[in-house]
């Protein structure tokens, strides 16, 4: 019980430090880069000379992690006490289903979700008239520069 | 042997997971030359959370296409994507979390990580409502502020937070050596995201499903349809005795069975002792307690269980055809993939040489850019030969691009202050997605505008454009190319190039 109490403490530091590392080097290139930048505005923060300096330190942990959890999952190691019931939480009764739970209840689910559908139909017809289906197209084929981070 | 594998035998569950996440990125080629899939599968939204921006992406992310349909809702309702998230959300509410997300596939692994686990209570149950934050803040608020009042394109939660497009699209890209120009638009956004993207993959580690519990936008969304969807986890009342192990044993902060939190996985279908729960889609059982079938009489047990081998190998088989049509299709088949056809720039470096002396004619630095001929948006005509003995600074860039309309302002600032000597051209990407000359009217921009060819392009190809945006090409008095810049651009760094390119006799 001890050992795999202690295993599971040394899988959390190795995870942290898996993770931490990594951040804490986007860090400092990113702090050396902005002081590049003031010097010479068309240097480049990030390049992947820089970034493969700080890559070997992180491949070991992540290697170290990935080895350790195969080892510990083979090993059945895992916190029981996710396998526990929880206590202390806020609860309610079960909703019946729609067979239990009455004909004018079970009606009413059938007409919300005929609306819902005639809705979705309707929306994406428009969409399609009116171009935001193609809108959606040329947003999607276009690498997204923002949304991936990149600038 | 047989006892490991029973250790980490994948339950079906888990390969269903697989399955979507492959199916979502099928373009396996992608990954290999370091670009985006450009065909038109990209019409449709998948039901999970997969960036469109990865490179094995063979479909459309429904929040980024949200956020981009709010952000241009001042100039066209984005009624396609509403309907398609209704469509998802009453077919499959948060089963779509449960069963075909990638990134909840992503997440449940790592959570297989053996550290100790912080279990759900009434404080986890409290901060499961930020995903409502983060939907009203970043995928609502924001689009729709900075497309109303700026007339820009800023997809919030992408921008500031979204691990899925940091993790697949960004490190996706930059990590294949074809994309290392790219490296150059890093800054504050990758690195904040890149940050955000590490303590979301360390929570995971400790809290089951720590995005999809207090995050993600998306399973806010779908969680709304959890009352009505057509497939989901339902109670029998009658065999049902309340003893709420199902609630207790759930690992999400459900308050009862198929809440907005629920997931549908169909664990507490198993743990029910009653045999109470089963996942349905309709009518049809998808998913039932074992004291179920034990409750059967021998013969309609075997009949019953034999049934259902049957029915699963006929699903699982039409799945691996599918899968296989899939991999064949977007890799091999898909005829707006093909070299010709791919919307990716052509490498202009192959081109026949041509009356250069002995410089080559290409994008590069230290290269001759080749000679095109444009129409600009006020009927004036742009050669790049006949710009000789200026400087030309040419800008890639569309309407939709939040990046590309921030910088223009510098641009024509710039041209202001170096209209002597120097020539600016705006080109918009050949997909053209709104009226470009109003809105150039409406910003009050005043450099020459052009709105570029689709296949083959004028300007795109000759320059190195990508789908990545915004680009600026400058070239000098020779027209040799001084500087080609992926990404934006700061007043500091136009001028510096400026001066790079005035130097050059």
């Amino acid at each position: 019980m001890k050992k795999k109490k202690v295993f599971m403490m040394i899988q959390s530091a190795l995870c942290f430090l898996t993770m931490a590392y990594p951040a804490v080097c986007a860090l400092i290139i990113y702090s050396r880069g902005l002081a590049a930048k003031a010097a010479d505005p068309t240097a480049w923060i990030y390049s992947r000379e820089i970034v493969g300096e700080y890559m070997l330190p992180f491949a070991i942990l992540a290697i170290a992690t990935i080895v350790m959890a195969l080892a510990g999952i083979l090993a059945g190691i895992r916190d029981a006490d996710q396998d526990k019931p929880a206590k202390s939480i806020e609860m309610k009764k079960n909703p019946a289903d729609d067979e239990a739970s009455g004909k004018r209840k079970n009606t009413i689910l059938t007409i919300t979700r005929c609306v819902v559908l005639a809705a979705a139909i309707a929306l994406i017809i428009i969409g399609i008239v009116n171009g935001s289906a193609r809108d959606t197209l040329y947003k999607a084929i276009t690498i997204c520069t923002e949304c991936v981070g990149l600038g | 042997m047989k006892n490991i594998w029973e250790k980490i035998r994948p339950s079906k569950r888990k390969l269903v997971q697989l399955y979507a996440a492959l199916l979502y990125n099928a373009y396996l080629k992608g990954f290999i030359k370091g670009e985006i899939y450009t065909g038109k599968a990209k019409y449709a939204c998948v039901p999970g959370f997969n960036c469109y921006s990865c490179p094995g992406a063979v479909g459309a992310c429904p929040l980024g296409s949200l956020q981009a349909a709010l952000a241009t809702a001042h100039d066209r309702a984005g009624f396609y994507v509403f309907g398609i998230l209704l469509l998802y959300g009453l077919i499959a509410g948060r089963t779509i979390c449960g069963w075909i997300c990638p990134l909840g596939l992503f997440q449940e692994l790592l959570h297989k990580i053996p550290t100790p686990k912080l279990k759900k209570s009434r404080a986890t149950r409290i901060l499961s409502y930020l995903k409502y934050v983060f939907l009203a803040v970043f995928a609502i608020y924001i689009p729709l502020y900075m497309g109303f009042s700026r007339g820009m394109t800023v997809p919030g939660f992408c921008k500031y937070i979204c691990p899925a497009g940091t993790f697949e699209g960004a490190i996706g890209l930059l990590s294949n050596t074809a994309n290392d120009s790219l490296y150059g638009m890093l800054g504050v956004y990758f690195t904040r995201k890149f940050v955000i993207l590490t303590a979301l993959v360390l929570a995971c580690i400790f809290v089951y499903r720590g995005f999809c519990r207090f995050v993600c936008p998306l399973g806010a969304i779908y969680g709304l349809f959890n009352r009505f969807c057509l497939i989901g986890v339902e109670t029998d009342v009658g065999a049902c005795n309340n003893c709420g192990l199902c609630v207790k044993k759930c690992q999400m902060d459900v308050l009862h069975v198929s809440d907005h939190e629920c997931i549908q996985c169909g664990k507490c279908v198993d743990v029910c002792p009653q045999g109470a729960l089963s996942l349905k889609a309709g009518k049809i059982v998808l998913k039932e307690n074992e004291v179920r079938t034990k409750a059967l009489r021998d013969e309609e047990r075997t009949e019953v269980l034999k049934k259902r081998r049957t029915v699963s190998a006929v699903v699982w088989g039409v799945a691996a055809v599918i899968l296989v049509f899939a991999l064949l299709w977007f890799n091999i088949i898909e005829p707006s993939v093909n070299e010709n056809g791919n919307l990716t720039a052509a490498n202009v470096g192959d081109l026949p040489s041509a009356d250069a002396g002995t410089q080559t004619i290409g994008y590069e630095p230290g290269e001759i850019l080749e000679d095109f001929t444009i129409t600009c948006v006020d009927g004036s005509t742009f050669n790049l030969n006949e710009c000789r003995g200026k400087i030309v600074v040419i800008n890639l860039w569309a309407t939709y691009c939040g990046p590309c309309v921030e910088e223009l302002p510098y641009f024509c600032e710039f041209a202001e202050t170096h209209a002597d000597d120097t020539v600016l051209l705006a080109v918009h990407h050949p997909l053209v997605t709104k009226e470009v000359e109003p809105f150039i009217a409406e910003k009050g921009w005043t450099i020459p505008f052009a709105i570029d060819e689709k296949e083959p392009t004028i300007v795109w190809d000759k320059v190195g454009g990508t789908t990545a945006m915004p680009q600026t090409i400058v070239i000098d008095k020779n027209g040799v190319v001084v500087e080609n810049h992926r990404g934006s651009v700061t007043k500091e760094m136009l001028e510096s190039y400026y001066e790079e390119a005035a130097a050059v006799e």
